[in-house]
């Protein structure tokens, strides 16, 4: 059981450390894995999910961190807090954290969502990520964006998915493109997804990714639902392969 | 600078609880703790925050709040092979036991929302330390005649709005249907708060009778909201009090307030602005004077 906050005083971040199992004590952690969240609905209908993804990974031999984003879930701040410059900071912080807590030299970015573009950003200019995956990742923010509810717009703010959030950070939802998955250069990619032209039109951004598409065994994003067992078993294998 | 510091809790049986307490910068020491349990499958943020901004809503008026993850939801471990309600009763007596150890209280206020306020509902009867309980959007709510009623009422005034309908109910198009029973995409919504099937009706009643009971016995504070997801099962604000007649005293332990335009989750911010409020209005008004006798 290993929850905590941690990043600089007043601006803590909740993580939650999944200390690698299921492998002989003294043998060597398999890598370490930052895994950046989806956001808003998305996050909470997907939390399960993704805290049995870790706790696979860690069976695998990983170090895995679970954060959350600032102004999101347990972390600090409100929604008009968080932007995603500030969200790729926090996963810097954790970045940091995690090779702290496992004293291994480089870490693997994991993205769900939203967080696959924040985990893209995060890659750059940081030489210490080893790998990226990205998990059924968002695309085309206008088009997401087109898919939540957006109400009562008061000056600079806007309830956004039920949220109260920053125009900014609507804005910046909106701006995410396929060509701007380009911009971080880890040694590899993964993706996951549920949708083959997706996987397809990424592949233009990033020729090299190596991908895979999963057929939806149940829902994960958009409602409480059983796990998505298959989708997590591939992640995992995809994430720990040599 | 912050009014509140949030710290991280690792608690419990085998340290398999994790919560968030919300500390007041000031502490006022003779108002009651807050624990706040996550509701359904959600973690201890709540749904869209709300038990985060809640925490730090109460903070800011010198309460302490323990908010955390029910065992097997968010990042709580299942605590052992007992039932959700006997690992719940657990939980929430190993929170009160941790604020209680640290001197931070000794009364305590629990807040549960939908299946989080079923298992307030158990933990209110079983600790006596508690005081007072918050419950939102309840699953389960006793109907009564005047309900059955407004509700016929309200089911023939929403009928009078589609002449169409009538219409066609008239020529045998439609059949009536001013049953109060709910509609049919009503019915869909399998979480629908409702009163209990026929089949289980007395046994639960004789349940919720004896905990009722309990805390009027007790004098626990009472405050139930319900928002329009709960239209169909509650219409009045007495109909808790009215459902249990014969439990004395427990109309003068009761708020209930209904907000009909919102829905079950607090998808507003006005909404849950409002929430806030009447939660510390409560409070102030009706848990922490009783303690001055008052």
């Amino acid at each position: 059981m290993s929850a905590f906050f941690f990043g600089p005083p007043g601006r803590q971040l909740y993580g939650y450390h999944h200390a690698p199992t299921g492998h002989a004590p003294t043998a060597p952690a398999t890598g370490a894995v930052v895994i950046c969240p989806a956001w808003g609905q998305e996050y909470a209908h997907s939390h399960r999910a993704v805290r049995l993804l870790a706790r696979r990974l860690s069976e695998r031999g990983a170090h895995v961190l679970r954060f959350d984003y600032t102004g999101a879930a347990n972390s600090w701040g409100s929604g008009t807090d968080s932007s995603i410059p500030v969200w790729v900071d926090d996963t810097h912080l954790a970045m940091n954290e995690l090779k702290a807590i496992s004293g291994l030299p480089s870490v693997d970015l994991l993205g769900c969502r939203v967080g696959a573009y924040v985990a893209t950003l995060a890659c750059v200019d940081r030489p210490d990520v080893r790998r990226l995956a990205l998990w059924d990742p968002v695309l085309n923010g206008a088009q997401w964006v087109s898919t939540k509810k957006i109400k009562a717009q008061v000056a600079a703010t806007v309830e956004f998915d039920s949220l109260l959030v920053s125009t900014a950070l609507l804005e910046q939802f909106r701006a995410i493109g396929v060509e701007k998955y380009g911009a971080g250069k880890p040694q590899s990619v993964v993706v996951l997804d549920d949708d083959q032209s997706r996987v397809e039109e990424l592949a233009t951004a990033l020729p090299d990714v190596r991908r895979a598409f999963v057929e939806v065994d149940v829902p994960t994003w958009n409602e409480f639902a059983r796990m998505p067992a298959r989708a997590i078993s591939t992640l995992v294998d995809m994430v720990v392969a040599k | 600078m912050s009014t509140f510091t949030e710290t991280v809790t690792v608690f419990g049986p085998m340290n398999r609880l994790v919560g968030i307490l919300t500390t007041p910068a000031l502490r006022t020491s003779s108002l009651p703790a807050i624990l706040i349990l996550s509701s359904g499958i959600t973690d201890s943020s709540g749904p869209n925050r709300t038990s985060v901004y809640m925490a730090r809503f109460l903070a800011e008026h010198g309460y302490s709040v323990l908010r955390f993850d029910l065992p097997g939801i968010g990042d709580s471990e299942m605590l052992d092979d007992g039932s959700i309600e006997e690992q719940g009763l657990k939980a929430m007596r190993a929170a009160a036991d941790l604020l209680q150890g640290m001197g931070v209280a000794s009364r305590f206020v629990l807040i549960g929302h939908c299946l989080g306020a079923d298992r307030c509902f158990e933990g209110a009867e079983a600790d006596d330390r508690v005081v007072g309980a918050v419950f939102l959007e309840p699953p389960v709510i006793f109907t009564t005649r005047r309900h059955e009623l407004n509700w016929l009422l309200h089911r023939i005034g929403k009928a009078l709005r589609k002449p169409r309908k009538i219409w066609e109910v008239i020529t045998g198009a439609r059949p009536l249907d001013v049953s109060g029973r709910f509609s049919a995409e009503e019915s869909e919504m399998l979480n629908l708060p409702r009163s209990p099937p026929p089949s289980t009706f007395a046994e639960t009643r004789a349940r919720e009778a004896r905990f009722l009971t309990t805390y009027a016995q007790r004098r626990v504070r009472l405050f139930y909201l319900f928002t329009g997801f709960s239209n169909a099962a509650i219409t009045y604000t007495g109909q808790i009090a009215d459902a249990f007649p014969e439990i004395k005293g427990l109309r003068n332990l009761l708020r209930v307030e209904l907000w009909r335009d919102w829905n079950h989750n607090f998808a507003r911010e006005s909404w849950r602005q409002q929430l806030y409020a009447s939660v510390l209005d409560w409070l102030t008004n009706e848990v922490v004077p009783v303690k001055s006798g008052t």
